[in-house]
């Protein structure tokens, strides 16, 4: 657990980085700080691992105040990843993630044996370990420094703008893998972004804070999303308020029919219908009208059509239905084999009960 | 005279390089063992580096003549005591590599350092492990140049009397012979870059993360 309490930090030019700020970042649990440039974010978490010294009140980190901790000890307990990753440029991918370890006395060979394994959980294929730095993308860089920072297992990460520095479909990704690394690891983060849409996907905890480095509103997603404190966190929240808050899965039934599916090489009726194709395995590919000779074939497979699990989020579930070239979204188990479809009625059905209408 | 001079001065002229060998190296560790830790304070208190590398300025423009027959008398040496050579050139080395090295640590990214002060990194632990590594080529770039003209520096110290391949030369006017200063210049040329080319492979040795091309 990380506990703010009535924090501030003011710089020796008289600017007041964070004024006055409580919070608790609790076990286990995303908490994500969000705001504008310059409302204090990066200088509220730099103060955690004492890069910084707060002015006044008190972070606890575990059961004691930072500042009563000894300060290596304390930044041992505490992962740190940043925006361009800060990796040694003179160290290959492999000596990055061991450079810790091996730095506290583990030895060379298990070191080396576990930041392999850690770039294996990152998702950095082993044939990247010999590499430099500046021989990665961006992408890849921040997923060394992820797994650097994991090398010691310590109990908390900060992460400040982890992902901001790369493009937005990487970064999706890289959220996407974060979030099932945090299920296995189950660390007590503390994340730094100013975009709300990366506060909503990640966290589990909001603290947003405006300028002048005062809390706006402590929330989680859900409830910033229903019920913004003020004009300032509406504003901010912004969009994300409308199309955003159908980012959640919903607990209203869905009426989903059985679909109608064709095994790809198999022959169908000519009927001119639209049909689900599916593989070997069960697993739908995409809508697909059958050519002239009735044979299901991979080239006439609709492949823009979006396909989303059944229990999913409503956001995804129009998206699915929105991108069929029918109206009808196709949804699947768990295990990607087919569950059904969907239509676009029953969606907007769905969309209405959830929001009491 | 001609070739059987030279079989005949072979064993002298060994000595002399020896000699030359000597005064040109010890100068230069020592300079560069000196020039490490003042280089990082310059680094570290950036109010200091404009004088720490101001006085490394001044110092390099001492003529080096001067310096020889001066020096001496501050220090109370011989004035034909080899360890004249030394100092003098322990401070034209410092001299120079004290700026190299302040710039080559100050070359690591913020970013960087942040990172390793936040994974519990001592000051002298981010010196030793990050900072230094990374100045090396800074640092060996300066060496090259060092290394050549302190080979260069070290001939003229024969004016003052101390022998070394520069002592071919004076030995060659005064003699009114051109073979003594030929062979003298082609040996300080050849033990000069011998000594390049072995900083040059010691520095791809050192930063084996470095582009192998650079273009
Ligand atoms: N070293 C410093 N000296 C003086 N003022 C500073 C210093 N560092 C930051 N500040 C000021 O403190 C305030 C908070 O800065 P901080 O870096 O915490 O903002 P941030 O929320 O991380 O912004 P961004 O999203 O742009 O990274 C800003 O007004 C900034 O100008
Ligand atoms: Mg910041």
């Amino acid at each position: 657990m990380i506990v703010f309490d009535n924090v501030s930090k003011q710089y020796p030019d008289g600017t007041m980085g964070v004024d006055g700020l409580s919070f608790t970042a609790d076990e286990g649990q995303i908490t994500v700080l969000v705001g504008p440039s310059g409302c204090g974010k990066t200088t509220s978490l730099r103060m955690i691992n004492r890069l910084l010294e707060p002015t006044g009140g008190s972070i606890l980190v575990g059961d004691a105040d930072v500042m009563s901790q000894n300060v290596v000890a304390l930044r041992r307990q505490i992962g740190y990843v940043i925006q361009n990753s800060g990796l040694f440029p003179h160290r290959t991918v492999l000596g990055n993630v061991a450079s810790l370890p091996i730095m506290l006395g583990m030895s060379r060979k298990d070191a080396r044996a576990r930041a392999h394994e850690l770039l294996e959980t990152v998702g950095l294929d082993a044939s990247y370990a010999k590499r430099y730095p500046w021989q990665l993308s961006g992408g890849q860089q921040q997923r060394v420094g992820v797994a650097r920072a994991l090398a010691t297992d310590p109990p908390y990460m900060l992460m400040d703008e982890p992902f901001s520095a790369v493009d937005p479909i990487t970064r999706a990704q890289l959220q996407q893998e974060f979030l099932r690394i945090q299920s296995e690891v189950g660390k007590t983060i503390v994340m730094v972004t100013h975009d709300i849409d990366e506060a909503l996907t990640l966290g589990d905890r909001i603290v947003m804070l405006r300028t002048g480095g005062h809390l706006a509103q402590n929330a989680t997603p859900r409830e910033l999303l229903r019920n913004p404190a003020d004009e300032f966190v509406a504003n901010f929240v912004g969009r994300a308020r409308g199309y955003g808050a159908l980012g959640f899965t919903s607990d209203v039934q869905l009426d989903i029919q059985p679909a109608r599916s064709v095994r790809i090489g198999e022959q169908t009726a000519n009927d001119d219908e639209w049909l689900v194709a599916v593989d070997d395995e069960s697993r739908p590919l995409g809508w697909l009208r059958t050519d002239d000779e009735g044979i299901a074939q991979h080239a006439d497979v609709e492949h823009a059509t979006i396909i989303t699990r059944a229990d999913g989020t409503l956001r995804d579930i129009m998206d699915a239905a929105l991108s069929s070239p029918n109206g009808r979204g196709i949804l699947v188990h768990e295990d990607g084999t087919l569950r059904g479809v969907i239509t676009l009625e029953e969606v907007t059905r769905a969309i209405r009960v959830s929001k009491g209408l | 005279m001609g070739f059987d001079w030279i079989a005949y001065n072979a064993g002298r002229i060994g000595e002399l390089t020896l000699a030359h060998l000597w005064m040109t190296l010890t100068p230069t560790l020592i300079g560069l063992v000196i020039a490490l830790p003042v280089g990082w304070v310059a680094y570290r208190y950036r109010r200091l580096y404009p004088w720490i590398v101001g006085v490394g300025g001044l110092l390099y423009t001492l003529p080096s003549l001067a310096v020889f027959i001066i020096l001496p008398m501050m220090v109370g040496t011989q004035i034909l005591d080899p360890i004249n050579v030394l100092i003098a050139l322990t401070v034209y080395t410092f001299a120079l590599l004290v700026r190299s090295v302040a710039d080559g640590l100050a070359s690591v990214s913020p970013e960087t350092n942040q990172a390793a002060e936040a994974m519990g990194y001592s000051s002298m632990q981010r010196f030793v492990r990050v900072q230094l590594p990374v100045a090396t080529p800074v640092i060996m770039a300066s060496m090259r140049v060092i290394l050549v003209t302190n080979v260069s520096i070290v001939s003229m110290a024969a004016v003052i009397g101390v022998p070394q391949l520069g002592s071919l030369f004076t030995e060659g006017f005064s003699r009114r012979q051109t073979l003594p200063i030929i062979v003298g210049i082609v040996v300080c040329l050849i033990l000069a870059i011998i000594l390049d080319q072995l900083v040059v492979r010691a520095s791809k040795w050192l930063t084996p993360w470095l582009p192998k091309e650079r273009a």
